[in-house]
């Protein structure tokens, strides 16, 4: 099925260059030669991830396609455009990316319709409607990037319990959680962190307990809140 | 009812969490992660669906356009003035007149608007023209010779659409890359990117992938000069 590709650094020059054997990082350099094949095949190569990403991500995302077309032209604009350092993994940068375009959107419209909502109330004084505005405000600016909490389409509870997660769980365990929700099996995680299938079972035994206890020591969270997600 | 060990595999890999970072502290982790984003992406591809592909061939060229005809408006060094600058009508002798050489622009700091038509006008040298407008040279452009030509066509597109109008500044010598306008006896003046360099010759490059690339012999009186600013007009 997956045809380990080999990162190769530079192509021969006078060579024809077969874009279908570079690895990720020698294509997107191969795309800074403003290589035609090389661009049709970086969108050939990642699209399907991004399509999968946008459905991992649930609803609430319109029109998927078109975002994962917008997120694939601004990536290549930006690696051809931009002497930026090329990214560990194309795949993971790529998903990231559209992740984050996902998540300001949902923002967004969680502000807008509050906002509406606030607008629509039945005796709705111009000072109330102001004051929502500051103190929306107000939380942004006290929230800070990136840990700023959820904004429409996500419970709280759901927030609070992926906050205590995130705070008791290691990094590694994180990774192999995140490998495990992609149906990656024991025997690769072994080979992928270099160590034995026996050790990789303990892990993500080990992992599941320490997930479940998390959860359950976590307050007012009770299956529904869980279930009710989209 | 109890939350499954999935929903909680799920809670805790989800966009609920911030997004894994790519360079994770844990050397072995960070060349697992890499490992796992190559299966996945392999994966998904095995997975793609035969409509799915289909879609992937045709929207790949596509895609190739938009992605390469963004970069090509990337990196042309052609400023845009947001705000056309001024224009008057020439004049002779201090007194205004409704068309005048082009050449007696200079002397006034102006340029005069050519309305030649930017890759048109087969056989019509801008010398012959009479200019009805003079444009005044916007702030930051050094005196000199220039001349305003209002573009036709869409072959500098997004760069340069229909009805814009570029500054050009005469005589100064093409470097690859730059923007150019060149004159051809078969198709008059165009504006163009320039190609990499090759003695005897120039390639003259579209930003609209439409278009291919053409070669025209170098000699005296192929470059009229370089586009150094553009700006929108309103109709």
């Amino acid at each position: 099925m997956a045809v380990e590709r080999r990162d190769v650094s530079a192509p021969a020059a006078g060579a024809v260059l077969d874009v279908a054997v570079l690895g990720d990082r020698a294509l997107v350099t191969a795309m800074r030669g403003e290589e035609r094949r090389a661009v049709v095949e970086f969108y050939r190569r990642f699209r399907p991830v991004l399509l999968v990403a946008v459905g991992r991500l649930g609803g609430g995302v319109p029109d998927g396609e078109a975002l994962v077309e917008d997120v694939l032209t601004d990536a290549a604009v930006h690696f051809i455009g931009t002497a930026t350092p090329l990214p560990l993994s194309v795949a993971g940068y790529l998903v990231r990316g559209l992740r984050n375009r996902v998540l300001n959107d949902v923002r967004a419209r969680g502000r807008l319709a509050r906002r509406v909502r606030e607008a629509a109330d039945p005796a709705p004084d111009a000072e109330s409607v102001v004051a929502g505005c500051c103190s929306e405000y107000a939380r942004r600016a006290s929230a800070g990037p990136g840990r700023d909490a959820w904004d429409g389409g996500v419970s709280p509870i759901v927030a609070h319990v992926a906050a205590v997660i995130e705070a008791a769980m290691t990094e590694e365990e994180r990774v192999v959680a995140t490998w495990l929700a992609h149906g990656v099996t024991q025997r690769q995680i072994a080979e992928w962190l270099g160590i034995t299938e026996a050790a990789a079972a303990k892990r993500v035994s080990r992992l599941r307990a320490r997930l479940r206890a998390v959860v359950d020591a976590a307050p007012a969270v009770g299956a529904s809140a869980l279930g009710g997600r989209e | 009812m109890t939350t499954s060990d999935d929903e909680l595999l799920s809670l805790a890999s989800g966009r609920d969490l911030p997004a894994l970072p790519d360079d994770l502290a844990g050397a072995a982790v960070a060349r697992g992660q890499r490992r796992f984003w190559a299966w996945w992406a392999a994966t998904c591809r095995a997975r793609e669906s035969e409509t799915d592909a289909a879609r992937s061939a045709v929207g790949a060229e596509r895609f190739a356009d938009r992605v390469l005809s963004r970069v090509a408006a990337l990196d042309v060094p052609v400023r845009r003035l947001d705000c056309a600058p001024s224009c008057r009508r020439p004049t002779v002798d201090g007194a205004p007149v409704d068309g005048a050489p082009v050449a007696s622009a200079w002397a006034a700091g102006a340029a005069p608007l050519v309305e030649i038509g930017v890759a048109a006008g087969v056989g019509r040298a801008l010398w012959d023209e009479v200019a009805e407008l003079w444009v005044d040279l916007p702030e930051g452009v050094p005196p000199g010779r220039y001349v305003a030509l209002r573009v036709t066509g869409d072959s500098m597109q997004p760069l340069l659409m229909p009805g814009d109008v570029v500054l050009v500044e005469l005589g100064t010598p093409p470097t690859s890359g730059s923007v150019i306008v060149a004159r051809d006896a078969d198709d008059g003046y165009m504006v163009k990117r320039v190609g990499p360099a090759r003695a005897g010759s120039l390639e003259l490059q579209s930003i609209n992938p439409a278009y291919d690339p053409i070669r025209i012999v170098a000699g005296p009186g192929t470059v009229l000069g370089r586009v150094i600013l553009r700006w929108h007009v309103e109709e």
